[in-house]
């Protein structure tokens, strides 16, 4: 079994040399607060999921991938592609026994869904709902949460920039045990603003648990690991967790039974043009105007380029769909566009995304 | 399901219909043992004891310090971050200079740079190349204001120093595979690390590279790997992988900017060309090194060659260039690759009782036609693979380790899938150049370094 890096526990003594007065002393001991402290704040909300699946596509290496190596790295190869055994991990979020977890550890067939609370008390579990754009499922315990665990106040981060540490908190194979690993947050809003991207050491375990920063705020929920290849025990350094802000907007729906399949993202209504070479030429050429669409409600026809979106230069298509994405569906959009040689000044709302490909 | 109701394709991709992967080098390793791949001395951010890097447990305000220290060097330095084509670069001067790896630029003369957060696009022109040391300088067309970085000194890093690397890897932060469905955000990725090793030797390109565990992957290539003054020290480009799954396993290189700076002023004036690294001709250094003798032994200098006008004479010990230690024989050769054709280095070499200086100017190599040495046949009916039939007694092939019924399998990282690419991979090459060849044994594979020597008559 692969080793995480266990934290290097060290005490730190609270009190400085000369002994302050009054609520100085508060300050100087929550200042001094360790890494270790962050994770046992966390702990009693951690808990592990073990899941019996039916059916599951088998993965294996290649012939060409075995060629040349010895048999016992080719057991090694072989291993990353087996799921690991063990416990994944999720997030308890109240008493009422709901449980965040990844939506990877719940995927498939599933028989059955066993929790185990950082009580070591153990219960069974089913989905109540799923988010497939982010790649989250809230599972509902069947047993009632012990009064006896005392769950600590849970806080939400509120920053996401770049550069920020996390620490991944994840469960352990032992009872009780958990992981800690360290790293920044490498990009803010991956996955249209929803996700963040981390080189905090992801994998097969500590995905579907808590995301925190220094101050032990759940910053996120751990969710795949960004690899060409469906590894199992090889992160490369990137990995995403779903940031809290899109936790806190997703959660009402969930609790209430219901998926998440769409998203409401805004839409113009534009293909791109079917081969695109970069060009000197600046603005948005379209490939087709998508029928019923707020581009062709707004008079945009196929060809047009658009050259400005809401007063921005467009630099080219990507570049618009990165402007569009930034506005809400229903917006009003000044844009302008040059059609053959002339130069129109139009006004679109954008609609919303009910189906494939933005 | 509709494609979006599947929306989280987790990356189940069959490994046989693998897009054509971003820009990074590779060094394929079967087993990423320590003693060949990290060298002894090698710091990780996840073993606790080098200097700077926080121990879990320890004073969080310390990490609140670094953290702010992080977040505001990557305010300043992400906007002279770029993408190029499958890689990413870095604006170095006010008026549009750009370093990348030259395997990003491919041999184009002209590149689309995308700036980051912005998505502002220029045209640039590639200016020249260093093949052999994996750089590119570019200058963006349009004259402009543009957001820079400097260049830092890399011969003052530390190992276990804390390092950034900004680059694109996946593509995450244009149109990739990951989401395919969402819009690019133009964002790089950020990670942090430290300094594993200096003066790495990383054939075939990475003579003196900086070594580091920051995560780097394919698309990382290119990017600026920063210190938290905000300097570039390096440009990444190459990582060491295992089962050819080229993914980041914690072995970064990175090109170092010293050697970045040498070659600036040939690249600048270069009109596109290549600039090589220079040698210092007629000298034949020995391999092996003494115990309890300072120095490495001169073998050979070949009369009226740049080596004996430099003053070299046999037997004499080298110790320095430019006063940098050089133990082995191995970091000799790194060093002097980090130098262009023309430039003129001062070899510290001790002599009976005393220690001289040499100035040698480094001269190209003489590029002639090389030789292998080996007759090839398919491995059998219908398998198109290349086997030795016959090695040539005394060829490079014989004295490298190449035996009868190798299977060629690469050279250079290339696949040799038919005769005609052998020949052509080996024509390209002259005398002096080293090839790793990638090799079947039995059912073993081996990597095999051949130097390479001229054709005869």
């Amino acid at each position: 079994m692969r080793t995480r890096f266990p934290i290097v526990v060290s005490l730190f003594l609270a009190l400085a040399l000369a002994r302050p007065a009054g609520a100085e002393i508060t300050k100087a001991k929550t200042a001094s607060r360790s890494l270790d402290a962050v994770v046992k704040g966390l702990k009693p909300r951690l808990v592990g999921l073990f899941v019996k699946r039916g059916r599951e596509r088998r993965l294996a290496p290649t012939e060409e991938q075995l060629r040349g190596l010895t048999d016992d790295e080719r057991k090694d190869l072989r291993a990353y592609f087996r799921r690991p055994a063990g416990p994944a991990s999720g997030l308890l979020i109240d008493g009422k026994g709901h449980v965040l977890t990844s939506l990877y550890n719940v995927e498939g067939e599933i028989r059955k869904i066993e929790v185990r609370l950082a009580d070591g008390t153990t219960s069974p579990a089913t989905v109540l709902a799923r988010d497939f754009i982010d790649d989250l499922a809230l599972l509902k315990l069947e047993k009632p949460v012990a009064d006896s665990l005392t769950l600590p106040p849970l806080s939400w981060g509120e920053s996401f920039q770049t550069g920020r540490f996390v620490l991944a908190v994840g469960v352990s194979g032992e009872p009780s045990g958990t992981t800690a690993t360290l790293g920044i947050i490498s990009a803010p809003g991956r996955n249209g603003g929803r996700m963040f991207q981390t080189d905090a050491a992801l994998n097969y375990g500590n995905a579907g648990g808590p995301i925190v920063d220094l101050e032990g705020r759940v910053v996120g929920i751990a969710t795949f690991i960004g690899h060409f290849y469906p590894y199992w025990g090889m992160n490369s350094g990137i990995g995403f967790g779903v940031r809290a802000d899109t936790i806190r907007k997703v959660l009402p729906v969930l609790l209430d039974g219901k998926n998440i399949v769409n998203l409401g993202r805004p839409v113009l209504g534009v293909l791109p043009p079917k081969t695109t070479e970069e060009s000197e030429e600046k603005g948005a050429r379209i490939g087709k105007i998508v029928p019923d669409s707020g581009a062709a409600a707004a008079g945009l026809e196929d060809s047009d380029v658009i050259l400005e979106f809401g007063g921005v230069l467009v630099e080219d298509f990507s570049h618009l769909r990165q402007l569009i994405v930034q506005r809400e569906p229903g917006e009003t959009v000044p844009i302008k566009v040059r059609r053959g040689d002339k130069t129109l000044d139009l006004r679109v709302v954008l609609g919303e995304v009910k189906d494939t490909d933005s | 399901m509709s494609r979006l109701g599947m929306g989280f394709t987790r990356p189940h991709r069959s490994v046989l219909r693998r897009r054509s992967l971003p820009a990074l080098a590779f060094a394929s390793l079967l087993a990423l043992s320590a003693a060949s791949a990290v060298s002894s001395a090698s710091a990780s951010k996840g073993m606790s004891s080098s200097t700077g890097s926080p121990r879990g447990g320890d004073d969080l305000e310390r990490l609140h310090r670094l953290q702010k220290e992080i977040t505001e060097v990557v305010k300043r330095t992400l906007p002279a971050t770029v993408f190029i084509d499958r890689g990413s670069g870095v604006v170095i001067s006010k008026d549009g200079l750009v370093l990348t790896n030259d395997h990003v630029v491919q041999g184009h003369k002209e590149v689309w740079l995308r700036f980051c957060l912005s998505g502002i696009k220029r045209k640039a022109t590639v200016l020249g190349r260093v093949p052999d040391g994996d750089i590119a300088l570019l200058k963006i067309d349009e004259k402009g204001d543009y957001p820079f970085l400097e260049l830092g000194d890399s011969d003052k890093l530390v190992q276990g120093q804390w390092v950034l690397a900004l680059g694109n890897p996946f593509l995450l932060g244009v149109e990739n595979d990951f989401f395919p469905w969402s819009s690019p955000d133009f964002h790089p990725s950020v990670s942090l690390g430290v300094v594993s090793a200096l003066h790495r030797n990383a054939p075939p390109r990475y003579p003196s590279a900086i070594q580091v565990d920051v995560a780097v992957n394919p698309g990382s290539s290119g990017g600026p790997l920063i210190t938290l003054e905000g300097k570039v020290v390096g440009i990444n480009g190459k990582i060491e992988t295992k089962y050819g799954l080229t993914v980041n396993s914690g072995v970064g290189y990175a090109v170092p900017a010293n050697q970045i700076r040498r070659f600036l002023e040939p690249l600048k004036a270069a009109d596109g060309r290549e600039i090589f690294p220079g040698q210092i001709f007629g000298l034949e250094v020995d391999e092996r090194t003494e115990r309890g003798r300072r120095g490495l032994l001169v073998k050979l200098v070949v009369q009226g060659s740049q080596a004996d006008k430099a003053g070299f004479r046999k037997r004499d010990r080298i110790v320095a260039v430019d006063d940098q230690a050089v133990p082995t024989q191995n970091r000799f050769m790194g060093l002097l690759k980090t130098y262009p054709v023309g430039s003129r280095v001062n070899v510290r070499v001790l002599r009976d009782d005393s220690e001289l200086e040499l100035e040698a100017v480094l001269t190209a190599a003489v590029r002639k036609p090389a030789k292998l040495g080996i007759r090839t046949e398919s491995v059998a009916e219908g398998d198109d693979r290349l086997k030795v039939a016959q090695v040539v007694p005394g060829s490079p092939a014989e004295r490298h380790g190449v035996k009868v019924g190798d299977v060629i399998l690469e050279i250079d990282g290339e696949a040799v899938k038919s005769i005609t690419d052998l020949i052509l991979t080996v024509r390209a090459k002259r005398a002096g150049d080293t090839i790793v060849l990638r090799i079947l044994r039995g059912d073993r594979e081996r990597e095999l370094k051949v130097l390479l020597t001229p054709v005869e008559g």
